[in-house]
């Protein structure tokens, strides 16, 4: 019997013990074969699969590093091993997205297949005994049924992708690749996971998301919530024309969603339109949570009227 | 080096200062992350999660001059989930280990002669 067989055996034999719970959907869309070979590959030490595989993608991304650079980052002792987030974390460090992909296995392969080398978590355990790796995806071939992954001490590890698809289910289907944040959204990811990446890629190195977000727009321009922190973002860049525009098109995507029409007046209102601004404002729906903001922006219109406006300068809607 | 600290202390105050200004007047506005959030979770609760983060982290080894950094990058949702429970999320390592395993489970297999591995060499 042939060692790939043997293998493919021993899985069997591993699952049936295991006694996993969910296998995953086989793949149904046909991916083209892509191997991603100018991946680099790092060799990892002992137990310090995280900072290689981060290397990996990272340097794949255009950042200059290298897994003893990243030990600091993402290395934790009193586990021999690195948690998740701080692989995200220390992504957002080198001020690239760490954009998790979709828990498919058609996503991963799409990414794959669009460029994107994939770090995954994977757990080679057996049953409640966990064996926690980290590896990235840089190649799939559906029709010869496998992966290649960059692997501990190996550069081109082929695995069947059921053996794979196991791995990686028993570790909640947990993947990410890197991108510049000028990178356009790849095209299998979603509204809702560019956003978060953008997001926290933002808050946590204090940078700003507006060409990230407006790439995000340019994709996805019905959804509300990115349309939402476009505008909050050209805000805080002073840009009221655009923030306005953004806003609008948050609200008309969703009607009556309180932050929209909250946001949207306070910059109609910033741009001597009171009358406009209660107009957006009224449109809003009862909202508990945000109430005390909401009833700020009203007294704010309030004393505006009173004062007297200026010329309304904001765009028309 | 006091001098200096007490300097850029001086300097970011200032630049905030100066940016907070900059902003447009009326600014009564819902952050992103703020809509994002399923909850309104206060400043103190997050604060909260951070030093219980900042605190398993130095338990187990990171550095103090490191703790700070690594707490920064992480984001209000990932510092929730690894205060309630630091100690069962995963901590990806090694699978060297686990091929020696593999290697024993093969050998069983094929002394037993359900497999013809090695016997082919």
């Amino acid at each position: 019997m042939p060692l790939h067989a043997a293998a493919g055996f021993l899985l069997l034999a591993v699952v049936a013990l295991s006694g996993c719970a969910t296998v995953p959907a086989p793949l149904t869309t046909p991916v083209p074969a892509a191997e991603l070979a100018a991946t680099p590959f790092f060799p990892q030490d002992a137990y310090q699969c995280g900072p290689a595989a981060l290397a990996t993608v990272l340097v794949a991304a255009g950042v200059d590093t290298t897994p003893g650079a990243l030990v600091e980052q993402v290395w934790l002792p009193g586990r021999k091993g690195s948690l998740q987030a701080e692989m995200s974390a220390a992504t957002r460090r080198a001020d690239r997205l760490a954009l998790p992909v979709p828990r498919t296995l058609e996503a991963l392969t799409a990414h794959v297949a669009a460029g994107h080398p994939v770090l995954v978590l994977l757990d080679l355990g057996v049953g409640w005994f966990h064996v926690w790796h980290y590896a990235v995806v840089i190649g799939v071939d559906v029709q010869a049924g496998h992966l290649v992954l960059r692997s501990g001490r190996t550069r081109r590890r082929r695995i069947p992708i059921d053996g794979f698809a196991q791995a990686w289910a028993k570790a909640g289907r947990w993947g990410f690749v890197t991108l510049h944040p000028n990178a356009d959204p790849p095209a299998p990811s979603t509204a809702d996971l560019w956003l978060r990446a953008v997001q926290d890629w933002a808050d946590t190195q204090r940078a700003n998301p507006v060409l990230a977000l407006q790439r995000g727009v340019e994709r996805w321009p019905d959804h509300a919530l990115m349309q939402f922190a476009l505008g909050n973002a050209r805000y805080a860049d002073g840009g009221l024309v655009a923030s306005t525009r953004a806003l609008q098109a948050a609200a008309a995507a969703r009607p009556g969603w309180p932050p929209a029409a909250n946001n949207l007046a306070s910059v109609l209102l910033a741009q001597g339109c009171p009358d406009r601004a209660a107009e957006a404002l009224a449109a809003a729906d009862a909202d508990s949570r945000h109430a005390a903001i909401l009833a700020q922006t009203r007294e704010e219109i309030a004393a505006a009227r009173v004062a007297g406006a200026g010329p309304c300068t904001a765009p028309a809607d | 080096m006091q001098t200096f600290k007490r300097l850029t202390t001086l300097a970011t105050t200032f630049t905030f200062l100066v940016a907070s200004l900059m902003a447009p007047a009326h600014a009564a506005m819902i952050s992103t992350s703020d809509a994002l959030r399923a909850d309104t979770v206060d400043h103190v609760t997050q604060a909260m999660h951070s030093s219980a983060v900042a605190e398993q982290l130095a338990a187990h080894g990171v550095t103090e001059a490191q703790v700070e950094a690594r707490i920064a990058a992480l984001s209000d949702a990932e510092l929730e989930a690894l205060a309630a429970n630091f100690d069962d999320v995963p901590a990806g390592a090694d699978a060297i280990g686990v091929l020696g395993v593999v290697f024993l489970v093969l050998l069983i297999l094929e002394l037993v002669g359900v497999i013809n591995v090695f016997s082919g060499f």
